[in-house]
């Protein structure tokens, strides 16, 4: 990866000692792009015809090193002996490449279609990737400074960027994500889906993966809409969860049936069978069993008031009515 | 409450509408299998039943959910009110967010001042939600009892109180209790834990974190955010009976506050004692593992052997314990492309071991092979197009909090490393598939995702598609910035699409007044750059006096903010004016730079001078055209000459202007 890289860069360097050589600086673009109707001027042309000019002087035999300039031969020979690896490779490889370069500007002067814009690609490419990203990031901490790019290097990014298109046609194949070499550690019992149960002490639902739980998913659950919302209001047990139910939070109330609601008679088998207190007692028991809003603990204890009130009252109650009262002992339930 | 409760019914209005027909699996399933029958005659296939659905209390508005759609033409779901009150740039949606959640918090330290207030229970059945949170405990005296209670309500400090107090009397404490007491201190390092922060606060967090100087945040919040739990050590040393769940915790909480070291060496003296824990401790210690190591080689060797570990243990594996491998490896992600460590390929295996042992990768494994694959400038990334490839047409389901990190990550490599329109739409595809638009992530990650789309965007579209995505995401899905800006601009600038400048003008004035300064000067020149038809030039100069008005009315109210306006400005106002027949106010700003010119710095286009002589000569007014000249000589404008000459042959002058001219000239 990265031999290739800076193998770009150093060919960019190369082209830019080659336009100095011709005295002109680097940024002269942005005086061509003034002058009126050269606008479509692009980067290719421009770097390639520096090059094409300053060729052609001293022309060494060499196959390798014809039709080029003898200080770019030279600057090339040093470059390649600074990089890794095998030092002419190297510098047959930069060579090659400004040859083609030089060649194929040559074609151009002379008015050819080139017929392959690799070339072209290659050198654009690598000129975009320095320079788009010292663009980008001095856009991004002093957006003051780049206030008026008059011919900024995203225009000519974005001009090359049609000469570019055919070589960045990538190989969509076959996904090789997973191929490598597995590391080979886990056995097919370690399978996600095989049935070997996990022998590792795992600690039933702590209070780690609870408030883990809930610190990561903060930030995934911010509501997006209002059933969102109230997914999250039914969590914090806010609202009737859904499907609606009549007897959702009456927690005491599942386990009990119906009929202990209504029918009484039971908790009063020890009053009086009969007489006042008996009657008011029925009439009680009518309230009760109609009273949705009492849990049946409630009105036993309701009854169980009165039971005590009566008892407490016997000897009064007794002198006024003439009769005896007598409470049986019953065991309820 | 009544605010609340009719946006509450406005949206489900909105929601209702868009709910569009689904049938529900169950009956769908059936259908088909009996059409099959239908179709294929004699064979009479088998009607499978499907399983009953388990379902609970969210599953209706779940499915409720999955059928509202985006509208890009409403604000986001946080930033609904009414329509006076709507944000409509950055700073406004963070004021109203934060100012909501700041309502919020205000609301929750009243009750908890003055809970009498908020005793008051009419609901039946009761609903605790709604009471002020409990302060009184059941027992308050320093029993078992006692500490359990406020373990149960996580309460640190007086559990820390009350188990000091047993201490001193010397009481025994249960081996269960001791654990939880651990867990509890272990989980919120011997601290109170923090409140529970509002959505609103959580979608800004990074930003605000962002500007915030780290010793500032430092005063402000006092929470420790370094393992510094004494009491928990000492306790783990007094158990009698140190059970794996006793060192599950420590190891747990020493790696969430960042004591590497201790970790490894609890986890060492675990190993010793072939003590087996859980997956938790192994996924932890593959988190540390990065944090621990000083090389990336010491790193791989950490993570192979907890690996052979878990795998002697018998654990198994899942996809959180290779995301927390992987993420130790972010840490080195510089070194591992060096072809010497070959820390790519480890990444390849660690997936080929995923993929055998039938673990699905989520984004978070994704992000992380991307930081590591695609670090260095001159990747071509690669890889991403594999892994978009793997994820297309997928719907995610939540795993790990570093899910909400990949897309932004990945929109960031197409930028910086493919630069490439394919991809980037691909990418935009997948958000938009299903309910991947929550795995964005806050605000901050938001805005990275589409200000880098959109940068790409600007390299390789053409500006009608531009445009036509600008007027989908603008304003309520995102806001360009002021680095955005430019590359629109531009855009519109090589393809001369000055027909869209109005509406991004209209953007960059919801900005506020420092976008204006920042960008008046560009959007002038762009627009003085050639004549364009009636309509367009008449919008042109409605932004140049809109322009001039925000200066005056800035200078008027004696604000901070300025928005400044040089000579080769206010020519270009002038001539918009000029060109839009507008020739009373070409003037006006004429004479006024005229008297003031020493306020505005620079010096005008000589085109002005020319176009505005032009006009005079079409509104046959000498005296401004000598007004005009006069102020040509003075600015040495450098064809005042021909402008003498196009007066003298224009109008019918005495001798006396014609004398008055010369004296221009020669002078």
């Amino acid at each position: 990866m990265a031999t290739p890289y800076r193998r770009l860069c150093c060919i960019h360097r190369l082209i830019s000692l080659n336009s100095s050589c011709n005295s002109t600086k680097l940024n002269a673009g942005i005086r061509i792009h003034k002058c009126q109707g050269t606008r479509a001027f692009s980067a290719s042309q421009f770097f390639l015809k520096k090059s094409n000019s300053a060729k052609v002087t001293n022309v060494i035999s060499d196959d390798q090193r014809a039709g080029l300039d003898k200080k770019l031969v030279d600057a090339a020979t040093s470059v390649a002996s600074s990089l890794p690896g095998d030092k002419k490779l190297n510098e047959s490889d930069l060579l090659q490449k400004l040859r083609a370069a030089a060649k194929l500007s040559q074609n151009q002067k002379s008015g050819d279609v080139p017929k392959s814009k690799e070339d072209t690609g290659i050198l654009l490419k690598s000129m975009r990737i320095v320079m788009s990203n010292k663009d980008a990031e001095g856009n991004w901490k002093n957006p003051e400074k780049v206030k008026r790019p008059e011919f900024s290097n995203f225009v000519l990014a974005r001009k090359s960027s049609h000469l570019d298109q055919p070589t960045r046609k990538r190989h969509h194949g076959e996904s090789n994500l997973f191929g490598s070499q597995r590391l080979g550690i886990f056995s097919e019992d370690f399978k996600a889906t095989s049935k070997q149960p996990d022998t590792g002490d795992r600690v039933s639902v702590s209070l780690f993966d609870e408030v883990e739980k809930e610190n990561a998913e903060l930030l995934y659950n911010i509501p997006s809409n209002y059933f969102e919302e109230q997914m999250q209001l039914t969590k914090e047990g806010k609202i009737w969860t859904f499907p609606i139910d009549n007897e959702a939070g009456w927690e005491e109330e599942k386990n009990v049936k119906f009929y202990e609601h209504v029918f009484l008679e039971k908790h009063i088998a020890d009053f009086p069978q009969k007489g006042p207190i008996r009657h008011f007692m029925e009439l009680v028991l009518v309230g009760l069993s109609k009273n949705p809003y009492m849990t049946v603990e409630q009105k036993k204890e309701h009854i169980h008031w009165f039971r005590d009130y009566f008892k407490q009252k016997q000897s009064t109650l007794e002198e006024g009515m003439g009769i005896p009262l007598e409470f049986k002992q019953v065991t309820l339930g | 409450m009544a605010a609340s409760m009719s946006q509450a019914v406005r949206l489900s209005c909105r929601s209702l509408l868009l709910i569009r027909s689904r049938c529900c699996p169950c009956s769908c399933a059936q259908h088909t299998a009996v059409s099959s029958a239908q179709t294929t005659g004699d064979v009479v296939e088998k009607i499978e039943i499907p399983k009953r659905k388990k379902r609970d209390s969210l599953s209706i508005l779940k499915a409720l959910s999955s059928t509202v759609g985006k509208d890009d033409l409403a604000p986001g779901y946080m930033f609904v009110d009414d329509p006076y009150l709507i944000p409509r740039n950055p700073r406004e949606q963070k004021m109203f967010a934060l100012s909501k959640s700041s309502g919020r918090e205000a609301a929750r330290y009243m009750i908890s001042k003055v809970p009498d207030c908020f005793e008051q229970d009419t609901a039946a059945p009761h609903i605790p939600a709604f009471m002020p949170p409990k302060t009184s405990y059941d027992h308050t005296d320093p029993t078992e009892l006692a500490l359990i209670e406020r373990i149960q309500m996580r309460h640190v400090k007086n559990a820390i109180e009350i188990y000091q107090h047993i201490k001193r009397n010397g009481s025994n404490l249960k081996e269960e209790t001791m654990l939880r007491f651990l867990e509890l201190l272990c989980v919120f390092n011997g601290q109170e834990p923090p409140p529970v922060p509002h959505p609103e606060t959580v979608f800004f967090s990074s930003q605000e974190a962002q500007k915030k100087p780290r010793f500032k945040e430092g005063i402000k919040d006092a929470s420790k955010t370094t393992w510094d739990n004494q009491l928990a050590e000492t306790l783990f040393e007094e158990l009698p009976n140190k059970t794996p769940e006793a060192y599950t915790y420590l190891i747990r909480g020493m790696a969430k506050y960042f004591e590497a070291d201790k970790a490894f060496h609890l986890y060492s003296e675990l190993k010793e004692k072939k003590i087996s824990v859980g997956k938790e401790v192994y996924d932890t210690m593959l988190r540390m593992s990065g944090k621990y190591s000083t090389s990336s080689e010491e790193c791989f060797k950490h993570i192979q052997d907890l690996f052979i570990d878990m795998s002697a243990a018998k654990v198994k594996p899942d996809v959180l314990t290779f995301n927390a491998a992987l993420k130790s490896l972010n840490k080195f992600a510089g070194f591992l492309s060096d072809p010497k460590i070959r820390g790519v390929d480890y990444v390849g295996r660690y997936l080929a071991e995923m993929k055998f042992l039938g673990i699905e990768p989520c984004l978070a494994t994704w992000a992380h092979v991307l930081f590591i694959t695609c670090f260095q400038k001159n990747s071509d990334g690669a890889k991403l197009y594999e892994i978009i490839d793997h994820l297309q047409g997928q719907e995610m389901t939540f795993q790990d909090p570093d899910d909400l990190t990949f897309f932004s990550l990945a929109i960031k490599k197409v930028f910086f490393a493919c630069k490439d329109l394919e991809i980037a739409y691909k990418i935009d595809e997948l958000v938009n598939t299903g309910s991947n638009k929550k795995f964005l992530g806050d605000q901050n990650q938001i805005n990275d995702y589409y200000n880098y789309f959109f940068r790409v965007l600007c390299m390789f579209e053409t500006v009608d598609k531009i445009m036509e995505y600008y007027e989908r995401l603008v304003p309520h899905t995102w806001l360009p910035y002021r680095n955005e800006f430019p590359f629109l601009l531009d855009t519109i600038e090589v393809e001369k699409a000055y027909r869209h400048l109005p509406r991004i003008w209209s953007d960059i004035m919801v900005n506020g007044y420092d976008y204006i300064s920042l960008f008046a000067d560009r959007v002038l020149t762009m627009m003085v750059s050639t004549t364009h038809p009636p309509e367009l030039q008449h919008r042109f100069a409605m932004i140049a006096k809109h322009i001039m008005k925000t200066r005056d009315d800035l200078i008027e109210q004696q604000k901070k903010m300025s928005v400044e306006i040089n000579a080769p400005m206010m020519g270009n106002i002038i001539l918009l004016f000029l060109r839009d027949g507008q020739f009373d106010e070409a003037w006006n700003h004429f004479e006024r730079y005229r008297c003031q010119h020493t306020k505005f710095a620079g010096l005008m286009l000589d085109d002005v001078y020319v176009e505005m002589v032009d006009n005079c000569i079409m509104q046959q007014d000498v005296r401004k055209a000598f007004v005009c000249v006069t102020l040509m000589g003075e600015m040495s404008a450098s064809n005042q000459r021909e402008m003498v000459e196009k007066i003298k042959k224009s109008f019918n002058l005495t001798d006396s202007e014609r004398e008055e001219l010369d004296l221009l000239v020669s002078s």
